[in-house]
């Protein structure tokens, strides 16, 4: 239970009414749906998660039982409570029982099922077809990372989230296997760059032409690599988003461009103070996954931010 | 004649692996035809998208005689990318069909779409500029990425999947409506 009053906040950055609004969103069985439906999202109840850890850290026990019943038996969490496939959504729930600092030895299967998922191009028969086959799409298929979903090829945003979440739950002991994987991870990252920097959704060149870079796969990008070397490959990507976010005007590319500012220490509150205006009360807000968002976006720097990696 | 126990094994074996990729490959995958003996086709010519379109639309529609009084119609555009060149279908065109199937006696108006690889589905709206056409309390915007997932049996299996989850938004509709945005550029061949 969350108790207001006690909140203490910036009046210019109020995020108050817009934790009320989430909170009064949760499905009475716990977690929280994308809009007004009865059915339970990893992604929303993940995000909310870390709004509401991000306020009241005593409330971790009450905040991870629905992602506790949602873990399927093989380790890893389905997009949505009835769906019994594994999806991406395991990296961002290990990130919030990372938060939690849950003991219940969830997030050790959900790490091992990380481990043995892998994009499709690593099957030597894939790879071959990238490498001698399928030439419209310009990438290294021998640097893999985390796919959508099992059996689909690697793309940015699930690869990020999954770097992420290995690093924060190996930070003081780390595996070899661990290592490896972040390693091949942060690779492939860096293989799908973009020209000009940043990260579109997968490749960054298909039939001979540049992508260009989306908001939200960059700057999850930038989160996934914060504790990397500063290459000009990443600087280009950090100055891209930079010089993008002073025209965003949707809640959920704003919100993620000031959380993977912040870690790179760049100025965020004039961006805050453009997000607050958008968001307003949070009635607006009909996702409630953009909701959490822009919640843990405008507590940047009053909070344990949920996707730091400790250097 | 005289067939040895394993010659016999071995080619009931061989006759029953051949039954069985025969009866697989004849065998129907799909046990009703849900394709019309007969379609309705009308082509009309725009040379601009503008405000015009509307009244053209409108021509067009009523040529069907479609009765929606009360109904629910799902618009599904192709909203690509948060580009406001041609990669998506005119928000003029959306906005105008809306309005139209309003005029014919709709409710409400779904317009329904989850771009594939930009998951930030309001960016794409906003550069489609289809959000001044969202006035009408009659016509809302879903992003069917987050929709409600609804288990449905298919009526004929050629995927071999048996079912699927669909957005609720889309099975809720009487109505749906296929906007796509013919692509001409080089990666539609």
């Amino acid at each position: 239970m969350i108790v207001y009053s006690s909140i203490r906040h910036n009046r210019g950055m109020d995020y108050v009414g817009p934790l009320k609004e989430l909170h009064r969103r949760e499905l009475p069985g716990g977690g929280w749906s994308f809009s007004g439906s009865p059915q339970v999202s990893l992604e929303a109840t993940c995000l909310a998660s870390f709004s509401l850890l991000a306020e009241q850290p005593s409330s971790a026990p009450h905040v991870v039982q629905p992602l506790l019943h949602a873990q399927l038996s093989d380790g890893s969490w389905p997009s949505f409570i009835g769906d019994e496939e594994p999806s991406w959504t395991t990296a961002l729930a290990i990130c919030v029982l990372n938060s939690a600092n849950d003991p219940s030895g969830a997030r050790e299967r959900g790490q091992s099922w990380l481990l043995k998922t892998k994009g499709r191009e690593e099957d030597w028969f894939w790879r071959w077809i990238f490498k001698l086959a399928d030439r419209t799409v310009r990438f290294d298929p021998d640097c893999y990372g985390w796919p959508w979903i099992p059996s689909s090829a690697s793309w940015v945003i699930p690869t990020a989230l999954s770097v992420i979440a290995i690093k924060q739950f190996t930070a003081c002991s780390r595996s070899e296997i661990s290592e490896r994987r972040i390693h091949l991870g942060v690779d492939m990252l860096l293989d799908r760059v973009c020209l000009g920097g940043g990260w579109n959704s997968g490749n960054s060149v298909v039939y001979g032409v540049p992508l260009r870079a989306h908001v939200e796969a960059t700057a999850i990008a930038l989160l996934a690599l914060q504790d990397e070397e500063r290459t000009p490959v990443i600087q280009a990507s950090l100055d891209w988003l930079k010089q993008r976010s002073s025209s965003i005007e949707s809640v959920e590319s704003l919100a993620w461009c000031i959380l993977s500012l912040f870690v790179y220490q760049e100025p965020v509150e004039h961006l805050k103070a453009r997000l607050a205006t958008l968001v307003g009360d949070g009635h607006d807000i009909r996702n409630n996954a953009t909701l959490a968002t822009a919640i843990l976006a405008l507590k940047c720097g009053e909070m344990i931010h949920p996707f730091e990696v400790l250097r | 004649m005289n067939i040895g126990r394993r010659r016999f094994v071995g080619s009931a074996a061989g006759m029953a692996a051949t039954a069985g990729v025969a009866a697989d490959w004849f065998w129907p995958k799909h046990s009703v035809s849900y394709r019309r003996p007969r379609s309705f086709v009308a082509i009309l010519t725009a040379t601009e998208y503008s405000e015009k379109i509307e009244t053209l639309l409108m021509d067009g529609l009523r040529l069907f005689r479609l009765n929606l009084l009360g109904k629910i119609v799902l618009l599904k555009p192709n909203m690509v990318e948060d580009l406001p060149g041609p990669v998506n279908t005119n928000a003029n065109i959306i906005g105008a069909a809306a309005r139209c199937f309003v005029r014919l006696g709709a409710t409400r108006i779904v317009i329904g779409e989850g771009p594939g690889h930009q998951r930030d589905t309001e960016l794409v709206v906003q550069a489609a500029d289809l959000k001044h056409h969202l006035a009408d309390r009659r016509i809302e915007f879903v992003d069917l990425n987050r929709d409600e997932l609804v288990r449905a049996k298919l009526k004929a299996n050629y995927s071999g999947l048996g079912e699927l989850w669909l957005p609720r938004s889309v099975l809720d509709s009487d109505f749906v409506v296929s906007m796509p945005k013919v692509k001409t550029h080089h990666w539609a061949g």
